[in-house]
């Protein structure tokens, strides 16, 4: 008894998006006095002007308190944040196997979600101990007593006792933290045992290398400690371990229980990936520890300097994002249409906006993006198996004996009421329906397999749209299955541009087409001569329109002197000018590509 | 010597809001609102003048809108009278009214000459009373020959027709004899302006609902060259790129908006430009080189009332905006594109202390790429659109912002 062991806690706090998972992380650091009221928005919230906008995390962002409970002793608790997107999941998972238990916040207003459910059984996949937790209770709209009858009905945890909080207005969150003590089991482990520890999580910095995020299940670790990463083989030496509060603090030593970070003069954190395990290189565990995958982009796409942006320039921004973003991968590849550029790849769609949007921001570069494609299976006549994800690179029709394509397992929340017009969306992309179930009378899950393609494409748009932002998803692949795919080309001024190509299922062909000849349309600035738009397959044109000649509101009236308002129309034009890409004769926005990929009600 | 000063005066009065405005207007204040607001616009004007009366002499003034025509001659007469007493006032001023036909009555008419108004512009839009209508236009086109005799009858010499094309459904035809009617009769000047579509109008909700369907863009352009060269016919100069003039009458406090002319305005979100010479040698320019600032009104009535009964000047801070050289550069190139004439080198170096090309070195290839594409005439005296440049106005002014 005593071991220093009892005095921690180790837990994450689990939620779906926008149920206010940050702000209650925000409000316990305030009460454990680690960062005051007035530091809080640069010390913390600001971490990423991105995340922040979005209402996402993306970058964990985990954390040593103290917390002196009503028995008197003083706790630590290891706070260890999860990024909230379903493109993250496996970083989720990775992160919860780091702890013993998890706060499961649940909006009061709105129940339970998508990816509540999707957190959960992660959480349950690690045998965490579940703290349900009910947030927003300010708001009048709340319903905790209906919601938490939807916790033990829909999740069967109990959910009487569950705290009632309100992170924004710092309610409960005392009868939270005693809870959390209370509840959450103490870690367990040997100090003296063979080092065995969890990466969860890595970041890089210009000084110290790579900073690993750390468990220690067994066994101990300190500076001038040989490690090796059980999956990937390699060795480093320990530099300097600690723990975060939030910066990082170095300490003595790291042992059985403790979360913290090792430094190693490690260059990429690709070279420490989450999920591996670290030993001792001279006494290393018998085995590594479960659970450890290599994340595979899912999503492909190609990145290109914007006209009059030099290819250098974003070559060094994507060096320098993938140090800190292991799942970011990119090769150079060349296109006929946009010259030099780069294809990446991503775990999904927000990653890659998230991606591409640190590219502009960040690095002020100008960049074009190419439709997102999945990769696909091409199985050629001669019995070769290719992966191609990008379009232009499938070979000639004649010699593919036939393609297959990801397909995943989405899982669908949405309240009763649209199950009418989510089935709709989800046959019209190709989905099979494999079960469907009525969680509460009112919020129905369900349960289809559908081609990644169409889910990248503008499923979850398509989604909040139709549900009015009530729906939520959540989706994992399964398996390859062969499929009647087609290349579809675009045709500008009757030249193939490559960077529209795509490859899209036949029923689907004249559909996508002349969606996308629509949308070019709109587009496309007028030219001193009509454009044609085509789309087609092989010689086959199946849909076509037409940009007609001249520019707008050259006459229009200038109004009482209001220059500004003309000089910013102008400055607009510019801009947008300078995001063009000239095709032949053709000047086409950078807009453009992403405007082909947007949901459409009207469609 | 005192700098001359143009005045912009915004009465946001409209009988019924068109179709297709966007301005800023109202045509739900009641009485009571709308003596507040003249008020509010009289201590504004006399504030103006405690500010700037001292440097400057105005040489025109604008009353638009809106419609001021549609606030009674009373209060326009409160108006002018307060311009008189916090400004200089040159001689020969150019002062403006802008006015709806159908609320141009006789009397009205003769208290605006005794108030010193001398010029009349008559919201025409069109002679056919079908497109009126489409446009939610509350007159028709009885109404404006019979304002167009009575303003002559009463000796207004300098008269105004503003014109709009490209209305939707208006046939190429339908234009043609609004064009040829108006040469009838004949106006000192006439402008004439594309139908825009502006977010926040009756038009603009309908496109988005697809219940509209607009011009086609190569049918307005072709109604925009007709008309220029109608007009070109009849001896009115082309001046600016939507106005034309008989010789001699061209709108002068139009002119200043793009010349860098120095004009003040008042009223609810009126904008203002007031320059300033850099006394000392700044940024590699010559000392004596021009720039100057900007700002608007605040758009809020509640505000504006609030401010001027205040004794504060109703300006929206966040709006304030002093230009660099450069951007000063830029607007009066941009500006200076709108009128025939161009950009006049010589007063490009007067008014900056560089020579044109020297300060657009880097930019002088595209000028050369336009010139030889036929949109830009480089003349021994300035740069200007060509008349196929005008369809095209907008991408090459945006090569200078």
């Amino acid at each position: 008894m005593g071991s220093y062991r009892e005095y921690i806690r180790n837990f994450s706090i689990i939620a779906h998006i926008d149920h206010g998972k940050s702000t209650l992380a925000d409000r316990i650091l305030e009460k454990t006095g680690l960062v005051s009221k007035r530091d809080m928005k640069e010390q913390y919230l600001d971490k990423m002007d991105l995340e922040r906008e979005r209402g996402i995390t993306i970058k964990l962002q985990t954390t040593r308190l103290l917390f002196k409970a009503s028995d008197g002793h003083e706790y630590i608790l290891n706070l260890i944040d999860t990024p909230g997107h379903v493109d993250f999941n496996y970083e989720v998972s990775r992160s919860l196997a780091a702890c013993e238990g998890a706060v499961l916040v649940v909006d009061a207003t709105q129940g339970v979600e998508a990816q509540t459910l999707a957190n959960v059984y992660l959480a349950m996949d690690e045998d965490l101990e579940i703290l349900p937790v009910l947030n927003k209770i300010d708001l009048p709209s709340s319903s905790p007593d209906a919601v938490k009858a939807e916790i033990e009905e829909v999740i069967g945890l109990e959910a009487a006792d569950a705290p009632l909080i309100s992170a924004k207005e710092g309610i409960g969150i005392d009868e939270l933290l005693e809870e959390i003590v209370k509840r959450i089991p103490a870690p367990q482990g040997k100090e003296k045992a063979p080092l065995e520890a969890l990466i969860f999580d890595s970041y890089y910095d210009n000084y110290l290398g790579v900073v690993i995020y750390t468990r220690i299940f067994n066994g101990t670790v300190k500076e001038g400690d040989i490690i090796r990463f059980m999956n990937t083989g390699k060795k480093h030496e320990v530099t300097e371990v600690g723990t975060f509060s939030p910066g990082p603090i170095p300490s003595k030593d790291l042992k059985a229980g403790e979360v913290g970070y090792i430094c190693a003069s490690i260059k990429q954190v690709a070279d420490a990936r989450v999920g591996d395990t670290i030993t001792q290189n001279d006494r290393p565990a018998d085995k590594a520890l479960p659970g450890y995958k290599k994340v595979q982009p899912m999503v492909y796409c190609g990145i290109y300097p914007a006209e009059g942006e030099k290819y250098e320039n974003v070559k060094d921004a994507l060096e320098k994002l993938q140090v800190n973003d292991a799942a970011l991968d990119f090769e150079p590849e060349t296109s006929a249409a946009l010259g030099f550029g780069f294809r990446c790849g991503f775990l999904g769609l927000l990653h890659m906006e998230i991606i591409v949007e640190r590219l502009e921001r960040e690095f002020s570069l100008g960049v074009i993006t190419t439709s997102p494609s999945v990769i696909y299976k091409v199985l050629t006549n001669e019995g070769k198996e290719l992966m191609i994800q990008n379009p232009t690179n499938l070979p000639d029709p004649l010699s593919i004996d036939h393609i297959e394509e990801p397909i995943v397992k989405a899982d669908i929340m949405i309240p009763n009421e649209y199950v009418g017009a989510i089935m709709e969306i989800c046959q019209d992309r190709r989905g099979r329906m494999l079960h469907m179930e009525y969680i509460t009378p009112k919020r129905v899950q369900l349960h289809y397999e559908m081609p990644l393609n169409e889910v990248i494409y503008d499923f979850f748009d398509a989604l909040k749209s139709r549900t009015r932002g009530y729906g939520s998803l959540d989706y994992e692949f399964v398996r390859y299955e062969k499929s009647n795919l087609v290349k579809m080309d675009i045709l500008l001024n009757k030249e193939l541009i490559d960077a529209f190509s795509m490859i899209v299922h036949e029923s689907k062909a004249y559909a996508r087409g002349r969606f996308v000849c629509e949308k070019l349309k709109e587009v496309i600035p007028m030219h001193q001569f009509e454009v044609p738009v085509q789309a087609s397959i092989g010689q086959k044109v199946i849909a076509r329109e037409t940009v007609r000649a001249y520019r707008k509101d050259v006459t229009a009236k200038c109004y009482g002197g209001d220059i500004s308002r003309k000089k910013k129309l102008l400055e607009k034009q510019k801009e947008g000018k300078k995001r063009m890409r000239q095709f032949g004769k053709v000047e086409v926005p950078q807009e453009a590509f992403t405007a082909v990929l947007k949901y459409d009600d009207n469609k | 010597m005192k700098n001359k000063l143009g005045l912009y005066i915004h009465i946001p009065f409209c009988e019924k809001k068109c179709r297709y405005c966007g301005f800023l207007s109202f045509d739900d204040l009641d009485d009571h609102k709308k003596n507040d607001y003249i008020d509010a616009l009289c201590y504004e004007i006399r504030l103006c003048g405690k500010e700037y009366a001292g440097s400057y002499i105005v040489d025109t003034v604008f009353i638009g809108g809106g419609t001021p025509s549609f606030a009674s001659a009373e209060q326009i007469r409160k108006i002018t009278e307060i311009i008189y007493k916090s400004f200089d006032i040159t001689e020969d001023a150019e002062i403006t009214i802008e006015s709806n036909p159908n609320s141009l009555s006789v009397e009205k008419l003769r208290e605006y000459r005794s108030s010193g108004i001398n010029r009349l512009s008559i919201g025409v839009q069109s002679m056919d009373d079908d497109i009126l209508a489409c446009l939610g236009r509350v007159h028709k086109k009885d109404d404006v020959l019979l304002a167009y005799e009575n303003a002559g009858k009463i000796g207004f010499e300098n008269i105004n027709f503003d014109l709009m094309f490209g209305v939707p459904d208006q046939t190429l035809k339908q234009w043609e004899n609004t064009v040829s009617e108006v040469i009838k009769l004949a106006p000192e000047h006439i402008s004439f302006y594309s139908m825009q579509l502006e977010e926040g109008t009756s038009f603009c909700r309908n496109y988005k609902k697809g219940l509209l369907d607009l011009t086609e863009e190569s049918i307005v352009r072709k109604m925009y060259h007709e008309a220029l060269h109608a007009f070109k016919d009849e001896g009115y100069v082309h001046y600016e790129i939507s106005n034309m003039a008989r010789p001699g009458a061209e709108c002068r406090h139009n002119l200043k908006y793009w010349s860098l002319g120095e004009y003040l305005s008042a009223g609810l979100g009126a904008s203002s430009y007031i320059r300033s010479n850099l006394s000392k040698e700044s940024m590699g320019y010559k000392a004596g080189s021009i720039t100057g600032s900007r700002f608007k009104n605040t758009g809020s009535m509640e505000t504006y009332l609030r401010l001027t009964r205040e004794g504060y000047l109703p300006i929206d801070l966040k709006s304030y905006h002093t230009h660099t050289i450069k951007e000063s550069m830029a607007v009066y190139c941009f500006t200076a594109l709108r009128k025939t004439k161009g950009i006049d080198l010589g007063d490009f170096t007067k008014k900056f202390g560089i020579d044109f090309f020297r300060a657009y070195r880097e930019r002088a290839d595209i000028i050369f790429k336009y010139r030889e594409k036929g949109l830009l005439k480089i003349t021994g005296t300035g740069i200007a659109l060509t008349e196929k440049g005008i369809d095209h106005s907008n991408d090459i002014m945006s090569e200078f912002v």
